[in-house]
């Protein structure tokens, strides 16, 4: 086992707002290695992209955090309010349309981390650019380099942000759903060139979503997130299809078989607690049908109870045989 | 052009946005008070010469000096206050009823009513504001009514444009349908139900509207074509008091101050307003 | 294309030419009773009066003095000084410079006097500096601009050597270095709508998922606040000011006067006071098409700096 690139140890984020201090994030721990895909599944509202802010080192001001996070071994300042992004990672957000800024041109705005951040010259930042336009599937890069954003199609704006992610040399993408805004044969493909770029250039990948089919369909392990807690963790195979936890089995919903296609997420009774006040025991309580007394005690967090799966769930054992 | 922003914190934005209104509506009580008060609070006669003091010093007899006349500029800073903010105030009420009622039309009926209407506000808008004001208050000849004249056949035109976009986005509202097939009439719906929505705008534009007037009138007096001397008004004592700047620096500085202190006063008061009456 | 779009919008301007046209040359006979009792006093002799309106055509039916107005304004007539007894568009002739340099200068300083103030407001949102520069167009809308160039002339131009103290120079040099107080004191005019729009655009732009995008590329905050934030946020700003252009170029009109620039405000005014009826009347509408020209500028500007908005 190679050593992992991405470490994030029991992180907690704070961000204060006029409610209230939100505990967006409450003691989140996960390991991601070079080359591998790891999928980090949740509701909206469940602190999933506060947890990539703080990756990417780009926590707002308001945000208070401790923990520790450390890419290719070196710590990530966790300070709220820093402006410029952890060396090593970059990001892929939602919406192509609006991630790009529409007054600059594409190639611009890809040739700009290797001009102003690896220091290339502007000929060969050009080259650069027009090398990632060709490696992400952008037909005629030396046209397209000059076009503005709204002149591209959502697919190709998507693989603009991607060859944008690709240009500062990341160690780690983080992907913010990267394909809910994009019609399901663009998403496919999108799909299938990150799973490329991640074998060819053994970047790692975190794919956060709500959406359980493209976690199945491109990640080798993954986490399942709820009221700033990883409720349940581990293999793709194992969390899917022998799931520990009644949440995960919640937003499986009636179809556990994800093969089967894109599954999406079941209505669970119920609303996510509060996370001004979320008091202890499990966060889940509230809605879980499996729910006894000391589920609302206590401190829930990950443990193994395989080799290839850990839960946050006292009650595992009486699921093992629900799914 | 106001200036509406997403806020970090709504609450303590709504919290300073009426400290705003308060200091606004204070400072502005303050100011009308002493132009109400004027008579009173000195003895001296804005208009009467007195030969014997002439260009004298801040002093306890005088507190501001006296101008080239002799006049105690206190007592002219605040016989002029009484004035400008009746100008000021006095003239934005006919563009704010034409202009609001017009626009409302406009908005409403759309067709050709909002045709010649926009038309018309397309045209004026052109004109730079103090050509069309010196132009029209040249050809009406200097003095109150012209500017009371001029001011209300320009500065229509901004209601006009606010409460005509306004009014279009209402149109289609719920509360206007409903009140269609209720079967009242046009002007009862536009008076009754549409102003009352939309009257914010024009409402806060008007704070800042009156600024402007209250500049413009200044400096038509500064340029001779506005309020006639001898009668007491911040531009003629500003133009009196250019050529003694270097030796009497209080003569114009303080006039302007003045109209400084009062736009910020119903600046303050129209910011306030903007956030006190924007609906949830 | 650019230039299909440029003569779109002329002819698109021709209706608000010949309306400003209208109100220009009725302007005059809002007058109750007639323009020479209004321009020679009450106390004028009849004889003098019937003169006055001979010699200017004002016996005629008003529909006839207007159409021989317009007809003059097709073969470039303004009509006649009548305190110098010259062709207007004589009298016009070389004022075009001063005007022009100090809208041009003064939208510059606007802008140079907005930048600052919008970003650290934007980057201090909801803090003193943003409460600070909030206050700001209070007090710079009430600000008479006559006022802010007498006290510019009189307590800067007069302890500053190389400053003239108002005039015009002979060389461009010169010129730009008079240009300096007069470009301010009009700047100072417009800065609060500049600055308050800017500071608004801004900080919607930076909040925006491409700032995110950019910071996460991991260039320095100056750079995403410079090729990333401003270079959106200015666009709706170039569109406020091209909005409030009426503002801006009425407020030069006072400025010339004050620092004795030979530009078209100074003429105007100088014809207001020697009552010359058709220099003003002339000027009023030259004031006009300028302000519809300059606004077809502010969009070309805008079109220049924003690749979404179609020339075509």
């Amino acid at each position: 086992m190679s050593a992992p690139v991405l470490q994030v140890r029991d992180l907690q984020v704070r961000l204060s707002s006029p409610r209230g201090v939100v505990q967006a994030v409450r003691g989140v721990s996960f390991d991601v290695e070079a080359g591998h895909t790891h999928g980090i599944v949740g509701e909206s509202g469940s602190g999933k992209t506060t947890l990539l802010r703080a990756i990417l080192g780009l926590l707002p001001g308001n945000a208070t955090a401790g923990g520790a996070i450390s890419v290719s071994g070196r710590p990530v300042p966790l300070a709220g309010g820093r402006s410029k992004a952890v060396e090593g990672v970059s990001i892929v957000f939602q919406e192509p349309m609006t991630a790009l800024n529409p007054v600059v041109k594409v190639g611009r705005q890809i040739s700009e981390a290797p001009r102003h951040r690896l220091g290339l010259g502007r000929r060969a930042a050009r080259d650069r650019a027009l090398e990632l336009m060709r490696q992400v599937g952008i037909p005629d890069p030396a046209r397209r380099f000059d076009s503005y954003p709204h002149e591209l199609s959502g697919g190709l704006s998507q693989r603009v942000l991607i060859a944008i992610a690709l240009s500062a040399e990341p160690k780690i993408i983080l992907c913010d759903e990267p394909t809910t805004a994009l019609d399901v044969t663009v998403q496919d493909q999108i799909l299938k060139l990150f799973s490329r770029i991640s074998e060819e250039t053994g970047v790692a990948i975190v794919y956060v979503t709500h959406d359980l089919a493209v976690v199945a369909q491109t990640c080798r392990t993954v986490s399942v997130m709820y009221a700033g807690q990883f409720l349940e963790s581990g293999t793709i195979e194992a969390v899917f299809g022998q799931s520990r936890h009644p949440y995960t089995l919640g937003l499986l919903g009636a179809v556990p078989d994800v093969s089967r296609g894109r599954t999406p997420l079941v209505a669970i009774p119920g609303s996510p607690p509060d996370l001004v006040n979320p008091g202890e025991g499990c966060p889940f309580v509230p809605r879980c049908s499996y729910a006894r007394d000391e589920c609302s005690h206590g401190v829930f967090s990950l443990r193994s109870v395989n080799h290839h799966q850990s839960t946050a769930c006292i009650r595992s054992d009486a699921l093992a045989g629900a799914s | 052009m106001t200036a509406v922003s997403r806020s970090a914190s709504p609450k303590a934005a709504r919290g300073r946005r009426s400290y705003s209104l308060v200091i606004g509506a204070g400072l502005l009580g303050v100011i009308v008070v002493l132009a109400i008060l004027a008579p009173w609070i000195t003895p001296y006669d804005p208009l009467a010469h007195d030969l014997e003091s002439i260009l004298a010093p801040l002093s306890s007899d005088h507190l501001l000096g006296t101008d080239h006349l002799g006049r105690d500029v206190w007592t002219r800073l605040l016989y002029a206050a009484r004035l400008d903010l009746l100008i000021g105030v006095g003239a934005v009420i006919t563009p704010f009823v034409t202009g609001t009622l017009l626009g409302a039309v406009a908005g409403y009926y759309g067709g050709r009513i909002d045709l010649a209407v926009s038309a018309a506000t397309d045209m004026l808008f052109a004109f730079p504001y103090y050509v069309l004001i010196i132009a029209l208050v040249f050809s009406l000849g200097p003095g109150i009514p012209s500017i009371f004249i001029a001011m209300a056949v320009v500065a229509w035109v901004s209601y006009a444009r606010i409460v005509r976009g306004e009014v279009l986005s209402a149109r289609g509202q719920q509360y206007v349908m409903a009140a269609k097939t209720l079967g009242y009439s046009d002007l009862r719906i536009i008076v009754r139900h549409i102003l009352p929505n939309v009257i914010t705008q024009p409402v806060t534009y008007a704070m800042s509207d009156i600024v402007v007037i209250i500049v413009g009138v200044v400096t038509l007096s500064y340029l001779g074509l506005g309020v006639p001397p001898p009668t007491p008004d911040w531009g003629s004592m500003i133009a009196s008091g250019q050529s003694y700047l270097t030796t009497q620096w209080q003569l114009s500085t303080i006039p302007g101050i003045a109209v400084v202190i009062v736009g910020l006063a119903f600046s303050l008061i129209g910011d306030g307003l903007t956030h006190r009456l924007r609906p949830e | 294309m650019a230039l299909r779009y440029f003569l779109r919008r002329l002819l698109r301007m021709i209706p608000v030419i010949l309306g400003m046209t209208i109100i220009v040359f009725f302007m005059i006979h809002l007058v109750p009773g007639d323009p020479a009792r209004t321009l020679l006093g009450p106390r004028a002799p009849a004889e003098a009066i019937e003169a006055f309106n001979l010699r200017w055509g004002f016996d005629r039916p008003l529909h006839e003095q207007f159409l021989s107005f317009l007809g003059g304004l097709f073969q470039g007539d303004l009509g006649t000084s009548m305190s110098y007894n010259v062709p207007t568009t004589e009298l016009v002739s070389g004022r075009f410079t001063p005007t022009l340099l100090l809208l041009g200068i003064s939208a510059l300083f606007a802008m140079i006097i907005s930048l600052p103030l919008a970003v650290v407001a934007a980057l201090r949102e909801e803090r003193t500096p943003d409460h600070v520069v909030r206050v700001i167009p209070m007090v710079g809308l009430g600000l008479p601009a006559f006022w802010v160039g007498i006290l510019l002339l009189t307590f800067v131009a007069l302890n500053v050597d190389w400053l003239p103290v108002g005039g015009y120079g002979a060389t461009w040099p010169d010129r730009l270095i008079a240009m300096i107080l007069p470009g301010l004191t009009v700047a100072i005019g417009i800065a609060p709508f500049t600055i308050r729009s800017l500071r608004s655009s801004l900080i919607e732009v930076m909040e925006a998922d491409y700032i995110a995008t950019a910071r996460a590329k991991g260039l320095a905050g100056v750079r995403v606040l410079w090729a990333h934030g401003l270079r959106n946020a200015v666009i709706p700003t170039v569109t406020v000011l091209g909005v409030n252009l009426g503002w801006l170029v009425g407020n030069t009109l006072i400025v010339e006067k004050v620092f004795a620039l030979p530009g078209l405000g100074a003429l105007m005014i100088d014809a207001v006071l020697e009552r010359d009826f058709a220099v003003v009347q002339g000027m009023a509408l030259i004031f006009g098409l300028l302000v519809v020209l300059v606004n077809l500028l502010a969009d070309v500007v805008r079109a220049s700096l924003d690749p979404r908005v179609q020339l075509s």
